[in-house]
């Protein structure tokens, strides 16, 4: 009941907040009275409700939604393969640190381009949020395990708990929170990095390119509109996503 | 077949915790090991338990033997509910009213599908006696296992594991000569 009234209560203060941006940003918007520099909130939502009456935007967003997310399941699935490998043995936690750590640290547009050369612009945003994804996964599901209490450890030792249930009863509620939280991270970076590969590469039919075409035509509202949308789908798949996880 | 504790040494950190420890566990008994706190019972029953090694010594009688536990700490899957606490040990074939009789044997037939999270102190420490008992082991080894029950309980629980363990060798670590008495029990001073 409790926590119903503090939840309400911080809606509220959310919607108040937001309300607060929006009006603000109408504001400077009105001093500049400049579209071209910062249109109003009120002509990005008109191109936002444009941009949704067409076919293509549709076509767009499958396109890009599938190939980010190919990306965040693939690198999610290897990022906890190697963690698991690292976590057994301590000489391949030595082999993965050095690649990880240049993985992290390489700036993104340096990878982009430096994919570009090895790949197609089309799988260039599969390779892109696969390569965020990764080190992430690997970093957080690491700690998950590391983390795993040792009495529970020999717990299951001595009642012989092995495979599937180990798994389940012993691992999982110890990685679960450190997964969730990795999740989510790593959904953000993907969408993020994985849009600025389509920009970069530019393959047809996806948010990366109507984003650069709206730079090109100077269409601020639009491409305030694309930006909307891109947090709006990433917000929503991360919400979903983590209620699934939520209810392993 | 008894258990055979021979010139057992454990040390930690160069500090002697088990000198030259000597006893014998007879098979289809139940065995109480006494000692002051920090003496090395806990140490002791680790090693028969496999969790730790003797520096020096043998432990004979427990190859192919299968071993269950209650641990100082419940150690119990917190997430979980009570009949998944105990299916967890459990093999496929033992049906869920087996468990369920169980569970009301140790009074917790009212809390069998909460949390373990959610339970008092006292039910979660019958759960963990609950799973020892469950567990098809040849060897059950308690580490205060009655620790922190209310006397109504303490007598019902004694009894129960007393029925529970018959044929199989139990080991008991207590402060508490009563528990000695009441299990019945053959007794080790450390």
């Amino acid at each position: 009941m409790r926590s119903s009234i503090s939840n309400k209560r911080d809606l509220i203060k959310k919607i108040y907040a937001s309300l607060f941006w929006i009006i603000f940003w109408y504001l400077i918007s009105n001093i500049m009275n400049n579209k071209l520099l910062l249109p109003s909130p009120i002509d990005v939502f008109i191109s936002l409700v444009n941009l949704l009456n067409t076919k293509d935007i549709y076509i767009s967003i499958a396109n890009t939604f599938i190939r980010i997310i190919t990306g965040f399941f693939l690198g999610s699935i290897l990022g906890i393969i190697l963690s698991i490998f690292s976590y057994k043995f301590i000489f391949f936690k030595s082999l993965m640190e050095p690649l990880i750590l240049m993985i992290k640290a390489t700036p993104i547009a340096s990878i982009i381009i430096l994919a570009l050369v090895w790949i197609s612009s089309k799988n260039l945003s599969v390779f892109i949020a696969f390569l965020m994804v990764l080190p992430t996964m690997y970093t957080t599901i690491l700690k998950g395990l590391d983390s795993t209490d040792e009495k529970m450890l020999e717990m299951a030792k001595v009642f012989k708990i092995k495979g599937c249930k180990l798994i389940r009863y012993i691992y999982m509620p110890s990685i679960k929170p450190y997964l969730i939280a990795a999740a989510s991270l790593a959904l953000g970076l993907s969408w993020k990095a994985g849009v600025a590969a389509e920009v970069i590469g530019l393959p047809s039919g996806t948010i990366g390119e109507s984003l650069y075409t709206a730079k090109i035509y100077l269409n601020t509202p639009e491409l305030f509109a694309w930006t909307f949308l891109i947090v709006a789908i990433s917000f929503i798949f991360e919400k979903l996503f983590i209620f699934l996880l939520n209810r392993i | 077949m008894n258990i055979d504790l021979i010139n057992i040494n454990k040390s930690f950190d160069g500090e002697q915790v088990i000198n030259n420890f000597n006893g014998i566990i007879e098979e289809n008994k139940i065995t109480c090991i006494m000692g002051e706190s920090g003496i090395g019972k806990t140490t002791l029953i680790n090693m028969i338990l496999g969790l730790e090694k003797p520096d020096s010594g043998k432990i004979l009688g427990l190859d192919q033997r299968k071993i269950s536990a209650v641990f100082q700490e419940d150690r119990l899957c917190e997430e979980f509910n009570c009949i998944q606490n105990l299916r967890i040990v459990c093999d496929r074939n033992i049906s869920d009213k087996e468990l369920t009789r169980l569970l009301y044997a140790l009074e917790l037939g009212e809390v069998m599908y909460k949390k373990v999270s959610l339970l008092s102190g006292g039910m979660k420490r019958r759960l963990a006696i609950g799973r020892a008992l469950i567990f098809d082991a040849d060897i059950i080894v308690m580490d205060e296992p009655f620790k922190g029950l209310d006397r109504e309980l303490h007598a019902k629980i004694i009894e129960l594991v007393k029925k529970k363990a018959k044929g199989k060798i139990l080991i008991v670590v207590t402060h508490n000569m009563e528990e000695v008495k009441s299990l019945n029990a053959n007794l080790i001073v450390l």
